[in-house]
């Protein structure tokens, strides 16, 4: 119960304790002191009287007999009654004051508090007394007679009388002396105790005091030593343990604060570890070199992929040295890099990202191409060092080159049987081996229209791959919208005089030229004027808007034809997809027109969104920068 | 020109596309030079005393490609000045600058044409070669600065 309360109050306890055993003892020794004064009262005041008295009474009966004794020899010489008298008068002072003595002690023995004296002996001390002086009148009256036997037989009694009443006053004396003697001894005994009992007091309220503050001293200081051990056991970063809390005062709470605190830290330093371990098993996961160096170029951080791709020492990272001599990387035509021209030195000199393809020499004298990207690391405004990411790009690069290089194979490959299929169901057609049956023209027509078909998705397919690849040329220059979409409508002109379809172009009046590739954009707008032709029933409107908004041109192809059914309408830019209803009125398509533009348009910075609703038509929109397309060098163009 | 039909030389190592331009062209009244490599193509040149009118020629050939054997035309004088229709399966940029670089009249995709449609593209070249040739000399005009 003691643990719960606090520090001021244990020792406020402890005070009390002692206090209360102090203000104790010293009330038994006021007592004690009572007491023994008491006893000296007793002393002082009666037995010592009693005893005075006893001997005043001795004195007087002895006083008494030899006046008796006296008076009796001066009756013998003869002496003149006028000294008879006297002495007769002396006697009777002697006996009155025998009397007033033994008064005095009875009355003395009547206030004894401790009724030490017997009664009875009392008593026969003054009969005694009575006897005595009885003795003494009997003795004077016949000392006058002279009858020497009478006389001698009256002294006989006369003298016993004294005797014996001297006998009776010694055995009192005694008593009173037993009395003092032991009222004696039980003062000494009271003071020896009031002593005794006042050491041992003090002895054991300096006995307790020390105890209890060495109980009160010993749990602060184990409980504070137990907080330092813990204080020092969490300085060199052992977290684990904790400090038993087993009291709720002032150092109980502080234990508990500390075991919070300690809790906090442990839980912030695993979280820091965890976070260091997961940055460093990160970095080292990473499957492409990073380097981190300071604003001075020097090397800060490396992974071992990186000093794996440099052939570097593991055993002697080379931390603090020059990111350039570690780094060396080749430039065009396989010289070595200047080092103002390194991405290191670039990207802290211009605050901004660079990333570049570089050639790397190994041990084994063969050539890695390798990507290095740096960024530079921001802090308050200023460049404080850069991250650099290397990759091995060499494999990347074969498999590019053979991926091109397989697109190229089977274009050619395709192409040769399919011109072969083509070419004499072409002859078949125009009777070239003989006119054919109807039936039979019929299905010559069939495999011609299935082969340009096949042909339309092979030349999709290569379309897609070029761009996918991100090997298609894109050579930009100055065009007139109004030009390259009236081309193509005029390229579509045959099929819309054939459904009677009507097809209006508005272009804004200020438009200027754009830089784009027109292969490319003309291939965004003959796809959708292909499909706005197609999905159109005879008789329909088709219209192109070419109009200029913000930093953007917006093109809007709108027809009045069949519509994209609602629910197919998030997968209209997926590879080949074909609306359900558009698959029904036209078979032929490939469900990659689109998939394809959207390619296109966003490559070239633009973005591509529709509105249809079916059986009333669909409009589609686009958007090319103003500012035109970005050249890009490219080994393949659109239908190629 | 000497004789009624013009003469094409088809120079493609695809047996069956030869056979069905081969006959293509006949049916189209025009003298066909079958070729299946490059190699033969230009032995016939050699053995010839009359130069064909037009050439067709596959890019992709099994002995040769296209640039080497139009190279092998350009060193002949007598071989330069025949229009040379390229029709190749592939037709990436830089073919199709390095064939017109050396000459060639036209590229075109393979699969992208009819034979009617290739054919009336080479009777345009025919033509207009013999526009261009030494029988209307008031036409010629002086190399531009």
């Amino acid at each position: 119960m003691f643990k719960n309360l606090s520090l001021r109050i244990k020792l406020s306890l402890a005070f009390l304790i002692v206090a209360a055993l102090v203000g104790a003892a010293g009330y038994y020794q006021v007592r004690s002191v009572y007491h023994i004064h008491d006893l000296f009262f007793v002393l002082m005041d009666q037995n010592l009287k009693r005893r005075e008295a006893l001997d005043k009474s001795k004195l007087a009966a002895v006083q008494l007999e030899n006046n008796a004794l006296q008076y009796d020899q001066l009756t013998e010489e003869g002496a003149s009654e006028q000294n008879l008298s006297v002495k007769k008068a002396a006697t009777e002072t002697a006996a009155q004051t025998l009397d007033g003595y033994l008064t005095e002690y009875r009355e003395l023995l009547k206030k004894d508090t401790q009724q030490f004296t017997p009664e009875s002996s009392v008593t026969e001390l003054i009969n005694e007394a009575k006897g005595l002086m009885r003795a003494t009148d009997t003795f004077i009256a016949t000392a006058h007679a002279q009858s020497s036997t009478k006389l001698g037989s009256q002294r006989v009694a006369l003298e016993d009388a004294g005797n014996q009443l001297n006998g009776t006053i010694d055995t009192l004396s005694k008593l009173e002396d037993q009395h003092i003697a032991a009222q004696n001894v039980e003062i000494d005994e009271a003071m020896q105790r009031l002593i005794l009992i006042s050491i041992l007091v003090g002895v054991m309220v300096v006995v307790l005091a020390v105890v209890l503050g060495l109980v009160m001293a010993n749990s602060i200081s184990r409980s504070l030593g137990k907080l330092k051990e813990g204080a020092l056991r969490l300085a060199n970063g052992d977290f684990s343990q904790k400090i038993p809390v087993k009291s709720s005062d002032e150092i109980g709470q502080l234990s508990e604060t500390f075991n919070i605190m300690a809790e906090r830290l442990r839980d912030s330093y695993q979280r820091m570890a965890f976070e260091t371990e997961r940055d460093r098993t990160l970095l080292e996961s990473l499957g492409e070199g990073l380097i981190t160096i300071d604003q001075k170029a020097n090397v800060v951080l490396i992974n071992s992929k990186a000093i794996r791709l440099l052939e570097l020492n593991e055993q002697k990272v080379p931390i603090g040295s020059s990111v350039s001599s570690v780094l060396k990387l080749y430039g065009q035509e396989d010289k070595l890099l200047p080092v103002d021209q390194t991405p290191a030195v670039m990207t802290l000199k211009l605050a901004a990202a660079v990333s570049d393809v570089f050639g790397l020499h190994r041990k084994d004298s063969t050539k890695i191409i390798v990507n290095v990207s740096a960024s530079p690391v921001i802090v308050d405004g200023k460049v404080a060092g850069a991250i650099m990411t290397l990759r091995d790009v060499t494999k990347e690069r074969e498999v590019d080159r053979m991926k091109t290089e397989f697109i190229s194979l089977a274009s050619h490959q395709l192409r040769t049987p399919l011109s072969a299929i083509r070419w004499f169901t072409e002859m078949l057609l125009a009777g070239d081996a003989g006119k054919l049956q109807p039936e039979q023209m019929d299905f010559a027509q069939n495999i011609s229209d299935s082969t340009d078909r096949m042909i339309a998705l092979v030349n999709a397919l290569l379309n897609i791959s070029r761009i996918e690849s991100g090997r298609i040329m894109i050579a930009p220059k100055p065009t007139d919208l109004r030009e390259l979409v009236s081309g193509i409508v005029n390229d579509l002109k045959a099929k819309t005089e054939e459904k009677k379809q009507t097809l209006i172009i508005s272009v804004h009046a200020d438009l200027p030229k754009i830089n784009l590739d027109p292969q490319l954009i003309g291939q965004v707008y003959l796809n959708l004027l292909t499909n706005a032709v197609k999905y159109t029933p005879k008789g329909g409107e088709i219209s192109v808007f070419i109009s200029k908004k913000d930093d953007q041109v917006i093109s809007q192809i709108t027809d009045n034809g069949y519509g994209i059914p609602k629910d197919q309408q998030d997968r209209v830019f997926q590879k080949f997809f074909r609306a359900t209803n558009a698959v029904k009125v036209e078979t032929d398509g490939t469900g990659l027109g689109l998939y394809l533009i959207k390619a296109v348009i966003e490559s070239s910075g633009g973005r591509i969104w529709f509105e249809s609703e079916e059986n009333k038509g669909t409009t589609f929109w686009f958007s090319i920068p103003l500012s035109g397309m970005k050249p890009k060098k490219g080994e393949v163009t659109l239908d190629g | 020109m000497s004789k009624e039909n013009p003469t094409i030389m088809v120079v493609e190592d695809e047996t069956l596309l030869l056979q069905a331009i081969s006959k293509k062209l006949k049916l189209s009244n025009m003298d066909v030079l079958s070729c299946a490599s490059g190699q033969q193509a230009i032995d016939y040149l050699e053995s010839l005393d009359e130069m064909p009118d037009a050439v067709w020629l596959d890019y992709y050939l099994k002995d040769m490609n296209g640039l080497a054997f139009m190279q092998t035309l350009k060193q002949n004088p007598v071989w330069a000045n025949i229009p040379v229709l390229v029709v190749s399966n592939s037709a990436s940029p830089d073919k199709v600058s390095n064939m017109l670089g050396l000459g060639a009249k036209k590229y075109i995709l393979k699969a992208e044409y009819r034979l009617d449609e290739i054919i009336t593209m080479i009777r345009d070249f025919i033509k207009n070669d013999s526009i261009s040739g030494p029988i209307s000399p008031g036409t010629l005009q002086p190399p531009q600065a």
